[in-house]
């Protein structure tokens, strides 16, 4: 078992194979070997290191994803996402976004595309204006500027 | 709402305004005191209310009181101005503050490229890029200084969003498309729906992909109508050498089953020689709905790695021999998908092909008695994904597939996957191929299917491991399946469970019963 103390001092007690989900986890330990010392996560608070270890304990025995997967092949690429998957990132856009950064951080590439699809699916069908509100993003282009951008993509303006 | 109630409204909306709001009402006459000529305080009124006074009449009373009533109503709506005004702004900030404590702010760009790498990628977001870029600086910059967005390139009429693109030949979103992703190699589409005649579409847009043929990585082609396709085909042998394609796919809305009444003799009958016969790098290729002249291997059908064929009439297939022929041109293969098509029969002596390589076989609809002159004649040891549908789009019906699970179980080859759908079959002979092929069988999906519980009991463990079909088994799903019970599957999954290595048993629209267990 690995215990793993999170930004706000919680500490999680969690099973190797678990925790390996996580190849920063996994490299620590490669490096470190085991010990009872928990390992500090400073970049994850307890809430978020719960729904992340939520996942892992799932997809625990999923077979580990080719290395050299072929990032451009759109028939192997694609925006579903499983039907457990779907339901467990079926949370407020501050957890989704917390959740992405901490697979970012924990370098879980699994859970990292879960989290970035959707949010693709998130602007999916939505215009400029859309996206900003969803996301709370300041429109700062000048009057000019926006008239200019939109010239140079005017096959997208019917929207 | 009266007019005035209204103004208030509208300048409440621009809260840096609303001192100047305030003045504006300080500043008002009232329409008595305009009547009268004269501008009184709310002070001063009261003052000459209630002061000694000259002696007025009741009317006049009346008017004052009414005056200064009135005034008093404006003062309460200019103080609401400024408290509704006031709890906008604290709103604005207090989101403004949320906004840049949310975790969004902290997302770096390179999870941002990420999420868009998905978003450019959605079959129905042909301009993906063209939207981000409008939404703020940041998002400006960082999509137009990556090229990787733009790779996807796509000649699409009618446009689903653009009135401007619906121009013939205008494309400009695809041009942009091509200069922005400069130089990556870029996936080209040309998709033209409806019945249109689509030729000099296709044709113009052709053209302005030759100028950047060198970077096609990837082509698909869709039309609903032949014509625009022959005209593609025609201008692809003068196309030039094509020197990182690696994908071509081909396709006809329309196919063989809308079709019937096609006349074959229209096919031209000598070989397309495409891309000047250089497409070293070509290895995948989908012919849906188009036939191309098969005698001998033709530029694009050789050193296949995938060949996937579909939606060809009888008189548009290849004959048996041209079709060996087509496999022995790509020995390395490794994916080979027929859904509706396949060889004609052909008399005479036939030598085997092997295909050392294949280990996926996908034989979608193809008619049974096709399939009984193929088989035997490829030779395929390491066929892992075995892929099978037995439905006569003729007459509307499921087939028995008996003979040809019997066929494919003389094969000798061990499958870690199969896919059996609109099947009808006899549980004996099934039980017998997957005692044949399936000791290291990992994922069993039966979709429309006549498999009953008898089938169940012959993959549940016995006493003896020696004698289990599917050991390995992992994965199975019944997908409308209405002859299993749903005690036989719950007798199954759980002695299967205890006994072996399946861990998932999916159930859907089984006789009513949706249910996964694992």
């Amino acid at each position: 078992m690995i215990n793993l103390t999170t930004s706000d001092n919680e500490t999680f007690t969690v099973d190797k194979k678990v925790a390996e989900k996580s190849v920063l986890i996994k490299n620590m330990l490669e490096d470190v070997g085991e010990s009872d010392q928990a390992i500090p996560l400073p970049n994850v608070t307890a809430s978020v290191l719960k729904k992340v270890l939520e996942w892992c304990e799932h997809h625990k025995d999923d077979p580990a994803p080719p290395e050299n997967e072929d990032k451009d092949d759109t028939r192997k690429r694609t925006t579903d996402i499983s039907e457990w998957d779907q339901k467990f990132i079926a949370v407020d856009q501050e957890m989704l976004f917390e959740i992405i950064l901490a697979a970012n951080y924990l370098d879980i590439k699994a859970l990292l595309d879960v989290g970035c699809k959707t949010v693709a699916n998130m602007i999916k069908g939505k215009t400029p204006e859309e996206i900003r509100k969803l996301f709370n993003i300041v429109n700062d282009f000048t009057p000019e500027e926006e008239a200019q951008i939109k010239k140079e993509n005017e096959w997208a303006e019917d929207r | 709402m009266s007019a005035n109630n209204r103004d208030v409204t509208q300048r409440n909306a621009l809260p840096s305004s609303r001192f100047l709001d305030y003045l504006n009402y300080r500043n008002r006459t009232s329409p008595i005191h305009a009547a009268f000529g004269q501008s009184l305080s709310v002070e001063a009124m009261t003052q000459h209310l209630t002061q000694p006074r000259v002696r007025t009449g009741p009317v006049e009373d009346a008017m004052m009181l009414h005056d200064a009533l009135w005034e008093l109503n404006r003062q309460v709506e200019a103080l609401t101005l400024v408290r509704d005004t006031a709890l906008q702004e604290v709103q604005l900030l207090q989101q403004t503050l949320a906004a840049q404590r949310s975790a969004f702010r902290r997302i770096p760009p390179e999870i941002l490229l990420h999420i868009f790498s998905y978003f450019v990628e959605q079959p129905l977001e042909p301009f993906a890029p063209s939207i981000l870029v409008r939404v703020s600086r940041d998002w400006y910059r960082l999509v137009m200084s990556t090229p990787e967005l733009w790779t996807r390139v796509t000649f699409e009429l009618p446009s689903p969003r653009s009135s401007l693109a619906r121009l013939p030949h205008a494309f400009t979103s695809a041009k942009a498309h091509l200069a922005r992703s400069h130089p990556l190699p870029v996936s080209a589409y040309i998709s033209f729906k409806g019945l249109k005649p689509h030729a000099n579409d296709a044709t113009a847009a052709l053209a302005v992909l030759s100028s950047y043929f060198g970077r096609c990585e990837k082509l698909y082609v869709y039309y609903e109508t032949l014509e625009p396709m022959y005209a593609t085909l025609n201008t692809l042998t003068r196309f030039p050498p094509a020197t990182v394609l690696e994908t071509l796919s081909l396709t006809v809305g329309y196919g063989a089953q809308e079709r019937d009444d096609y006349v074959a003799s229209d096919l031209r009958t000598e070989p397309y020689v495409f891309f000047s016969g250089q497409a070293p790098r070509l290895k995948n290729v989908e012919l849906m709905g188009i036939a191309v002249p098969w005698q001998g291997p033709t530029g694009a059908l050789t050193g296949l790695e995938e060949l996937r064929l579909a939606k060809h009439t009888k008189t548009e297939r290849p004959s048996l021999s041209e079709f060996l022929e087509l496999l022995r041109a790509s020995p390395g293969l490794e994916r080979l998908w027929i859904c509706r098509s396949g060889p004609r029969w052909e008399d005479g002596e036939h030598e085997p092909v092997p295909l050392p390589h294949l280990t996926m076989l996908s034989l979608l609809d193809v008619p049974p008695e096709v399939l009984q002159c193929m088989l035997p004649r490829i030779v395929m040891p390491s066929l892992k994904a075995l892929q099978l549908s037995f439905f006569d789009h003729r007459f509307n019906k499921m087939l028995d597939c008996s003979p040809i699970l019997n066929m494919c179980s003389r094969t000798k080859t061990s499958l870690q996957s199969l896919h059996l759908k609109s099947a009808l079959f006899r549980t004996e002979v099934m039980a017998s191929f997957l005692s044949e092929t399936g000791g290291e069988l990992r994922e069993l999906v039966l979709v429309s299917t006549n498999a009953e519980d008898q089938l169940l009991y012959s993959l549940t463990p016995s006493a003896d491991p020696e004698s289990w079909l599917c050991p390995q088994l992992a994965s199975f799903t019944l997908d409308r399946c209405d002859s299993v019970s749903d005690r036989g599957l719950r007798v199954f999954w759980r002695l299967r469970k205890e006994c072996g290595a399946l861990r998932r048993l999916h159930i859907v629209n089984c006789g009513g019963v949706n249910e996964t267990y694992g």
